[in-house]
């Protein structure tokens, strides 16, 4: 492959994801990590020498003027998503944003309104749909291996630290992956009505929802990132159907069929993540990371649409929006008002 | 190259870590955070002759070693550094800040114990450069282990993987300078990448001990199972396999057969339970004596 074929790549705020992501892209054939951008001096001067061929810079105009750059992962906390974006469009740059898409819906909004005449590719870090057991989900659901889908439960419970020393940003992160996996498995929501007994990203908290799809599916959702006994986030959907019902894990799939469809045989059906086979070619940290980069990057050296874009961001920020807003008026929200 | 022996027991399941389910992990988490659970699963290995532990610095772990009659006996594979740990605090206090928590949170026994020099040296960190703070991190480490006789010592899979990435084999050429000449012990590294790692290593004519995942669903054999295996049957490196039941997926009956026409050197088993000790090792002393 020629040199100007690889997608040259910057990092912009170097903590735990923007390393990861730039390790992933030093394994890519495909991309050349070229620079590094990061505010925190110490943390740079700190990683220099790991990486003795990376420019590293405190001031992103430097590192734009300096590098010749067509792509970037912006791995800073979500205030400060739409200032680094607003300067990157100018420069006509590929961008990848961790999640969540900002820190507001409004800001949310001027980003993908930044966007919307532009050809660059726009991708966001959802890893869910990159995990095999999911995707294998998703694919069963697509083909109506439960025949009419009625409606589902979904839970995602953790134990973070006490919320003085949680900051909001791993709980807005987790809530909007998780509201992620929710959209993408079931399509947009249509109405939600939330209870907590407190704000949504406060870290003794719980939410519990109902959620109307466009769709006509019906959801209940029980949200806690402060029950003990769950070290790791833990994720369980049940979703019944009139042919059956499928229960996703982030260990196993379990679907009963009433009768025999698509392969599988009536009753009861164990798929174990081990059963399937993830097609990534690097392994750091946890499956579905490396894909997602990866798939971020073929997007960009093909031109084509990301699997996930800023507009599925936006819809997940109407999401956590319209909970919050259904949280503090105890009422239903259409997702339309929150538009 | 010291001899290693051919059944090493493992750790991970002591530290809380668990590849079969969430809910394996949450009971490994909490069944192994007293000692009283791990000294018996290091009494029975110890019973069937299993005379290597594969371990980090993990506090309930060495623990369990200070109470265990037999720990001198042992060979000790450290493992630095303990990741796991640090991946856990560094998701709420940031990859430096999860560092200086480690070393705030040791107990003045331990303190003791280890020397102030190396309490020192991870205090001292943050105004350094990661190279530095690897081998400081690395003495830090290393200190938990010194009254062990610690023949080997494991460079952590997601450490190597990260260095792997970075393509900087000053790292390798540091990594086992300092562990073989400040701690005379043989260097040893770990990964999920096997198949990216050995041919890197080969280019850069470093030679060491590897730790790979090896087992017959191709569980985490990255980049493919098919490569691994091509890479294994033709290389004279010295191969530990790991998750050779795939994470728990397999019983040891279904999974040592597959290694027994393998150029595999040594295994590492994890064992959660006693009753799965004297099974699963007792397999593997059969198959290894077979083979």
């Amino acid at each position: 492959m020629l040199p100007q074929d690889k997608r040259m790549v910057g990092i912009i705020g170097f903590g735990k994801r923007g390393i990861l992501h730039a390790s992933m892209v030093n394994i890519n054939p495909d991309a050349e990590w070229r620079a590094v951008c990061d505010t925190n001096a110490q943390l740079l001067t700190c990683m220099q020498n790991f990486y003795p061929n990376i420019p590293f810079f405190s001031d992103l105009d430097e590192m734009l003027e300096q590098i010749i750059l067509d792509t970037i992962f912006i791995c800073t906390p979500e205030d400060t998503h739409l200032s680094l974006v607003k300067k990157l469009i100018q420069k006509n740059m590929n961008i990848f944003v961790e999640t969540p898409l900002a820190d507001s819906l409004a800001s949310s909004e001027k980003m993908v309104n930044l966007i919307s005449d532009k050809d660059n590719v726009y991708s966001l870090g959802y890893y869910f749909p990159f995990k095999a057991l999911f995707q294998k989900a998703k694919d069963l659901l697509d083909f109506g291996i439960l025949d009419s889908v009625k409606r589902f439960r979904a839970s995602l419970y953790c134990t973070l630290a006490q919320s003085s020393l949680c900051p909001k940003r791993i709980i807005a992160n987790r809530i909007s992956s998780f509201f992620h996996l929710i959209y993408w498995l079931f399509g947009p929501v249509k109405s939600l009505y939330g209870r907590a007994s407190h704000k949504l990203t406060e870290g003794r908290s719980g939410v519990t929802l109902i959620m109307d799809h466009s769709s006509g599916l019906m959801g209940l959702l029980e949200l806690s990132w402060s029950r003990p006994g769950y070290p790791l986030p833990t994720v369980k959907i049940s979703v019944e159907g009139t042919g059956g019902t499928l229960e996703i894990s982030d260990d196993d799939l379990k679907l009963y069929l009433y009768k025999k469809r698509g392969g599988f045989e009536r009753g009861w059906t164990t798929i174990n993540i081990s059963d399937l086979s993830s097609p990534s070619r690097f392994f750091l940290s946890e499956e579905g990371y490396y894909e997602g980069n990866s798939s971020f990057i073929e997007s960009c050296s093909e031109k084509k649409k990301s699997a996930i874009g800023w507009e599925d961001g936006l819809e997940i920020m109407r999401m956590i929006e319209a909970v919050q807003f259904s949280i503090d008026s105890n009422r239903i929200i259409f997702l339309n008002e929150a538009k | 190259m010291e001899k290693i022996d051919k059944i090493i027991l493992g750790s991970n399941s002591f530290e809380g870590v668990g590849y079969l389910s969430r809910a394996q992990t949450r009971h490994y988490i909490e069944f192994f955070s007293k000692k009283e659970n791990i000294i018996p699963i290091l009494e029975a290995s110890f019973n069937l002759g299993i005379r290597s532990f594969m371990c980090s610095n993990n506090s309930n772990i060495l623990s369990s070693l200070e109470d265990f009659k037999n720990s001198s006996d042992l060979s000790i594979l450290a493992v630095i550094p303990n990741a796991y740990e640090y991946a856990r605090e560094s998701t709420e206090k940031g990859v430096l800040g999860a560092i200086l928590s480690k070393a705030k949170k040791i107990d003045l026994y331990r303190k003791v114990r280890m020397g102030l020099q190396a309490i020192r040296k991870i205090q001292g960190i943050i105004t350094k450069d990661l190279l530095t703070i690897l081998t400081n991190l690395m003495d830090f480490e290393m200190a938990s282990f010194h009254s062990y006789n610690v023949p080997g010592v494991i460079l952590h899979g997601q450490v190597t993987d990260l260095a792997l990435s970075s393509h900087n084999r000053e790292i390798f050429d540091v990594y086992q300078e300092i562990i073989r000449e400040r701690y005379k012990a043989q260097p040893i590294l770990a990964t999920h990448n096997f198949g990216i790692l050995l041919p890197k290593l080969m280019e850069w004519n470093i030679k060491l001990p590897i730790v790979a995942s090896f087992n017959k669903k191709g569980f985490i054999m990255k980049p493919t199972q098919e490569e691994c295996e091509r890479l294994l049957e033709k290389t004279d490196y010295y191969i530990i396999a790991k998750k050779v039941m795939a994470g728990g997926r397999l019983s040891p009956e279904e999974a040592f057969p597959y290694l027994s026409d393998k150029n595999i050197g040594s295994v590492v088993l994890g064992i959660g339970s006693l009753s799965e000790a004297y099974h699963t090792l007792s397999v593997a002393k059969s198959a290894f004596q077979n083979s």
